[in-house]
């Protein structure tokens, strides 16, 4: 009984091990703080914070700077004027 | 299964976890499978936490790498070109360092969309003078690259209201972000011919001097025929947006959560009528109703822990190694296709484990609460006969 108790007991310890694992490794160094992603940033002056990665409707999802409103917006009316894919990108509506 | 549940308050704990862990070994299958079905109707939310908490991490890096005020015409309530020349009079002010005009354009590349960027650079000291392409060169982004096929090196047509022939001159590699994705960056005079447009910018960046953003802002938007947007406002949008996000993303999983409590409580009640008998024992042999409660609540709450250990895990194997195959399209719209192309940027730090761990809580202790509750009071003589 007692064997099988530390059994279950390791068991649960290397499931615990696994789930901390995974968020303590991930804190080490996330890929966005990459030179990559800042030298794309200073050569662009800083565009494409949405994510979306291409501007198949509209600017606005992909980044706000450049089209600070939502095309398909009916303001102050709720609502869009048309389906807009981007929509559940969630910067389709900031609210600004 | 021990029954003493006399001592010291830490002992009685240590009994009783031990005791819990016992039951949960007892009914091996049963505990698996509430793990497992916890894992699986969790993964999936702790994955969209961890994308949104990823892409907002990423937008504050492409927020730091930008300049201070965002400048562009407002033309019946929209937002339009400008003209180049403007950039003069802002140059003017007082405070202002720096003023970059940029053109942003898009242009169909195949079956995809592409952004097309260029800036002006004129001042020696900026370091994106290095980095531009030469003219007749681009650099692309890794995801249209991967789609189109092309390499560095080859000659592409690009077509807008001209067409001109640019050489592959470099990549953006796949961790450059998603704004990187589907960007093609040229030299300033080749995005002026490609698209026509030699008076007009698509907007001014600003570069102002420590502390005088919020004073410039507001003498650029006297001008009513101007828009500023600050690096404060676009940083209030990104806080609502990926909130709001999560927030839908959790309002989804109410609706699973819905369905999946009385599948839990099923086979909670499946796992708790064999023990009737035993808890039955239990009570004939003094332990209280409380204690029952405590010891099944605690069951429980280990199936909870480990269902959510087991999702964070899930979803960090998923995201990380499989580049949130199958689901990444959802979260990151355009992105299907692009696997080993762009990097899903992700972080399970703080809230997607703190969320899922709270999730998988309320999902086992609610769905077994009823019947535990039931277990815990029958009285001994009837259990015993059960």
């Amino acid at each position: 009984m007692k064997r099988r108790r530390n059994l279950g007991l390791l068991a649960i310890a290397a499931v615990l091990v696994s789930g901390i694992a995974s968020f303590t490794i991930d804190g080490v160094g996330p890929a966005l703080e990459g030179t990559s992603a800042i030298r794309f940033q200073r050569i662009t002056g800083g565009f494409g914070i949405g994510g979306v990665v291409e501007p198949s409707w509209c600017f606005h999802a992909m980044d706000p700077r450049r089209e600070s409103l939502c095309p398909t917006a009916l303001r102050p009316v709720p609502g869009l004027s048309t389906y807009c894919p981007l929509e559940s990108t969630g910067l389709s509506d900031h609210g600004h | 299964m021990a029954t003493e549940l006399r001592g010291s308050w830490g002992g009685r704990a240590r009994n009783l976890l031990g005791m819990a862990v016992d039951g949960l070994i007892a009914s091996r299958w049963r505990s698996l499978t509430i793990i497992a079905s916890v894992a699986l109707s969790l993964f999936w939310v702790v994955s969209g936490l961890a994308i949104s908490q990823g892409l907002k991490g990423q937008a504050q890096v492409a927020l730091q790498g930008a300049g201070d005020l965002f400048v562009s015409a407002d033309v019946f309530g929209a937002d339009a070109p400008l003209k180049g020349d403007l950039a003069n009079d802002l140059r003017r002010l007082p405070g202002v360092r720096r003023v970059t005009p940029r053109i942003i354009g898009r242009l169909r590349v195949g079956n995809a969309w592409a952004s097309v960027v260029s800036r002006l650079v004129e001042d020696p000291s900026d370091l994106a003078s290095n980095d531009l392409p030469p003219s007749g060169k681009v650099l692309v982004g890794s995801a249209l690259a991967k789609r189109s096929g092309w390499k560095v090196g080859k000659r592409v047509l690009l077509e807008a209201q001209t067409s001109a022939v640019f050489e592959v001159a470099g990549l953006f590699d796949a961790g450059a972000g998603v704004g990187s994705a589907h960007t093609i960056v040229m030299e300033w005079s080749d995005i002026q011919r490609l698209f026509q447009r030699t008076e007009f910018v698509s907007d001014f960046v600003v570069d102002c001097e420590p502390g005088r953003a919020a004073r410039l802002a507001e003498s650029i938007a006297a001008d009513r025929s101007l828009r500023v947007q600050t690096k404060d406002l676009v940083e209030q949008y990104l806080d609502r947006a990926y909130t709001r996000r999560a927030g839908v993303l959790l309002l989804v999983f109410a609706g699973v959560f819905a369905i999946a409590v009385p599948l839990f409580l099923l086979l909670a009640e499946l796992g708790v009528s064999p023990r009737r008998r035993e808890l039955g024992v239990l009570k004939a042999c003094g332990w209280t109703t409380g204690d029952v409660l405590v010891l099944t609540l605690l069951e429980n709450a280990l199936l909870a822990v480990l269902g959510a250990a087991s999702a964070v895990a899930v979803a960090w194997v998923w995201v990380r190694v499989f580049d949130a195959f199958w689901i990444r399209g959802f979260f990151i719209p355009g992105s299907t296709g692009t696997e080993g192309a762009l990097t899903v940027p992700s972080e399970f730090s703080g809230m997607p484990v703190l969320v899922g761990g709270l999730l998988a809580v309320l999902l086992t202790t609610t769905a077994g609460l009823l019947s535990v509750w039931r277990s815990s009071t029958v009285p001994p003589a009837v259990a015993m006969q059960s």
